[in-house]
């Protein structure tokens, strides 16, 4: 007998065994052949997507194997000999690439969790505090286009503006200042890769901590400012604890992807200022795997980024859950 | 006292509390507007960072349609042109690399989204139903890729091993499926009422008809 369409598209009421509900609750189990018949079209729908996800996400991972072994392109992966640990003890005796680029990225990691992370919530306060909501909107729209342009273009911009001849100092030289050199200067390149990030990112961000400041209802402020709270207090009381639940979820989201810090925005720049500043893990990889050949030793590092990653948002999913906030998901 | 906005709350407060006591002063819920340097300071603050984001804009589509001795006396960039010349785009757009560069980028992009948009849309309707055949395991599959990537070098590999490299198709299968849309996608056509596709179905709809006629217009509303 074919499961009727309230059956197929009703939620399974998987209640306790012991639940005796009511005869007509109690429908055992089909088996999965009948299952499977019965939402064909479902899992057809499924399938392409499933595919890709499987093949673009999954299959890559067991290509990693390629870190244990002297993987050479005409060998192929089957046919290349292993070498067990010998790459990542290359990567761990100190190769001076590898340190470089290790430091790099930690650097940059540091300075993005200084600066960028919190950018977008002061200006998403700053937003918030504004009485008009046409000026606020205009504000919201015109901040958020640099997020749409890709970084080649972005990092033109930036070379127009801040270059040799650019705006700035094409200004300062017409006032008889010094130029400043900018593009191109080793000491600043941090700063600089930060600094575009925030102009490109930051109003975009804010979408979000806006977004959750807006579900604040209006009568709490009122009800402090009638319990004689200030500006201030409000926004410490009221508007930090709405945020606090989207700062720790896109924390630990940023948390799993910290060590990357950026690829083509460095790819593009590093010809400027040498790989000893702008190395990073993802550019050491790509520098030296694709282009140089050292497949190993490359996927070494990717591999070791990966596992670093994932423990990463996983443990901190766990200090938020002992924290008593919700996470990514919950365990 | 000047107009208020606040709403009268009985309070069995025997102190006034002192906001509603400034005279002259404007309460938007129940607090006195900043004073006025407060907020000048914001409206600086904000001016200089939109300023900061349109200035470069401005500046490069300036220098563009700028006359080129009005470039030459300006040393490289131009913030408003005295007259429009559209020589430069002209130079461009009349075939050649630019033209032919601008034509791959609209095509992959309009090729990727649709592709992207309707494997997403249709994986997670697949998925959306729950108790249906393998429904959870799929989705923790789509999860837990959403929380690690394999690598620059496996996923160079694969796709060499696949056959892409060197085709536009590169640029598109691989990042067709983001798990984060689907999750999206799949919460939203959740809460599509049963109801509205069992009727569909007794009416004699296919699941592709109903996919197609009720879950995609519903959707357009998710698009904003």
């Amino acid at each position: 007998m074919p499961p009727s369409t309230a059956e197929r598209l009703a939620p399974p009421v998987e209640a306790a065994p012991s639940e005796p509900v009511g005869a007509a609750h109690r429908r055992p189990r089909l088996p999965w052949w009948r299952r499977l018949s019965r939402d064909r079209m479902l899992v057809l729908f499924a399938l392409p997507g499933m595919l890709a996800v499987l093949l673009f996400q999954y299959v890559p991972l067991l290509g990693n194997v390629i870190a244990f072994k002297a993987y050479q392109p005409f060998l192929g992966i089957g046919e290349s000999p292993w070498v067990g640990l010998e790459n990542f003890r290359i990567i761990f005796n100190g190769d001076p690439a590898f340190l470089a680029a290790l430091r790099n990225t930690l650097i940059l990691t540091g300075l993005q969790a200084l600066l960028v992370f919190p950018a977008p919530i002061v200006l998403a306060l700053l937003l918030n505090s504004l009485f008009s909501d046409r000026i606020k909107r205009l504000v919201q729209n015109v901040l958020y286009l640099p997020h749409f342009l890709s970084w080649v273009i972005v990092v033109a911009v930036f070379q127009q503006m801040l270059g040799g001849s650019g705006l700035l100092n094409n200004f300062l030289r017409t006032h008889d200042m010094a130029a400043l050199e900018i593009i191109g200067n080793p000491d600043v390149f941090h700063l600089l890769l930060t600094a575009q990030i925030i102009w490109k990112d930051t109003g975009w961000a804010t979408i979000i901590f806006l977004a959750a400041l807006s579900t604040v209802d209006p009568q709490l402020y009122e009800a402090a400012a009638v319990d004689g709270a200030g500006r201030l207090r409000q926004m410490w009381h009221i508007t930090l604890p709405a945020l606090k639940g989207v700062i720790i979820l896109l924390f630990i989201l940023r948390l799993g992807d910290s060590l990357s810090v950026g690829f083509e925005q460095i790819i593009l720049q590093q010809a400027a200022v040498g790989r000893g500043v702008s190395e990073v893990l993802d550019t050491y990889v790509y520098n030296n795997g694709i282009v140089g050949g050292q497949w190993g030793v490359s996927a070494a590092v990717g591999l070791v980024k990966g596992v670093v990653g994932v423990i990463l948002v996983l443990g901190a999913n766990k200090v938020a859950h002992i924290f008593g906030e919700q996470g990514v998901y919950k365990s | 006292m000047s107009a208020t906005r606040t709403v009268e709350r009985p309070s069995n407060r025997t102190v006034t509390p002192p906001t509603r006591q400034r005279r002259g002063r404007r309460l938007v819920l129940g607090t006195p507007l900043p004073p006025w340097y407060v907020q000048a300071a914001k409206a600086l603050v904000l001016g200089v960072f939109c300023a900061l984001v349109i200035a470069p804009f401005v500046a490069i589509i300036s220098t563009s349609i700028a006359p080129r001795d009005q470039i030459s006396r300006a040393g490289g960039l131009v913030l408003w042109p005295d007259a429009v010349n559209l020589d430069a785009y002209r130079s461009i757009l009349s075939g050649g690399v630019v033209t032919q560069a601008a034509l791959i980028s609209v095509g992959v992009t309009v090729v990727g989204t649709a592709l992207s948009l309707f494997t997403s849309c249709l994986l997670a309707y697949g998925l959306s139903r729950p108790g249906s055949f393998a429904s959870r395991p799929m989705l923790l599959i789509i999860l837990f890729s959403m929380l690690f990537s394999a690598g620059i070098i496996p996923t160079y590999l694969l796709v060499r091993g696949v056959g892409l490299i060197d085709t536009l198709w590169a640029l598109i299968l691989p990042t067709m499926i983001s798990g984060f849309n689907v999750v999206v996608l799949r919460s939203f056509f959740m809460n599509i009422p049963g109801e509205l596709l069992e009727s569909a179905r007794i009416d004699g709809a296919g699941e592709w008809r109903i996919f197609s006629g009720i879950v995609i217009p519903s959707r357009r509303r998710c698009w904003r």
